[in-house]
């Protein structure tokens, strides 16, 4: 497992199952990663809180640490660190 | 005895595969690094792959001075860090150089990861024709 941790630099909604976050300490510095769900009710609503708790992150200047596989951009799950 | 003989036989042919592959992998990122040398966005800094599978390997492309340098190692000379890393399956990342795979679906089906300066990393691949559209 990998750990990708900065600000929350771009945050897009792509479609209903993809969201695209750009992750790094500056804009030139960044991961892009991703938020996905199968469609399924749970998998859905775990993949919005991940979403809602990174544009919170982002509006507040807050630091995140993304969790993801080595060799895979999807976003498994995210820490929002303290002030 | 003959399971050890068809063993060996099948050792051999992936060690040649994999040789074959690497040869690839190599020849596709030689013709990056001519497009790179003809690129207006080309900025001094590396480029590094992070490539798995049996066409893997660590790969860097060095710039400066509007030339470019292959070289199948992720560590700079100077230990500066890297303006784009990749990682990704060999086979894959290669497709998607030579045109045959579009980018964008590769990533979001997942197995690629790439890190840096993606404003960079955006402007170049729009150039060379990797990316259809702007991140």
């Amino acid at each position: 497992m990998a750990e990708t941790s900065g600000l929350v630099q771009r945050l897009s909604i792509l479609t209903d199952t993809i969201t695209c976050v750009w992750i790094g300490p500056t804009p030139d510095n960044t991961e892009i990663l991703l938020v996905t769900n199968d469609g399924t009710a749970l998998d859905a609503a775990f993949a919005t809180s991940m979403i809602q708790a990174l544009a919170s992150a982002s509006t507040n200047y807050r630091g995140v640490v993304a969790v993801h596989d080595d060799s895979d951009a999807t976003i498994t799950s995210v820490r929002v660190e303290p002030l | 005895m003959a399971r050890k003989s068809r063993s060996a036989g099948t050792t051999t042919r992936t060690r040649a595969a994999k040789a074959s592959d690497r040869v690839t992998t190599e020849d596709t990122l030689g013709k990056l690094v001519q497009k790179l040398d003809t690129s207006a966005n080309l900025r001094t800094g590396d480029i590094v792959f992070h490539l798995s599978g049996v066409s893997g390997g660590e790969f860097r492309l060095a710039s400066h001075s509007g030339k470019t340098v292959l070289s199948s190692t992720a560590r700079g000379a100077d230990g500066r860090k890297p303006l784009i890393e990749i990682w990704g399956d060999g086979s894959v990342i290669r497709s998607i150089i030579n045109g045959e795979k579009n980018a964008l679906k590769q990533f979001m089906v997942g197995g690629i990861r790439i890190r840096g300066d993606l404003r960079y990393f955006s402007d170049l691949a729009l150039e060379l024709g990797i990316l259809d559209a702007p991140l």
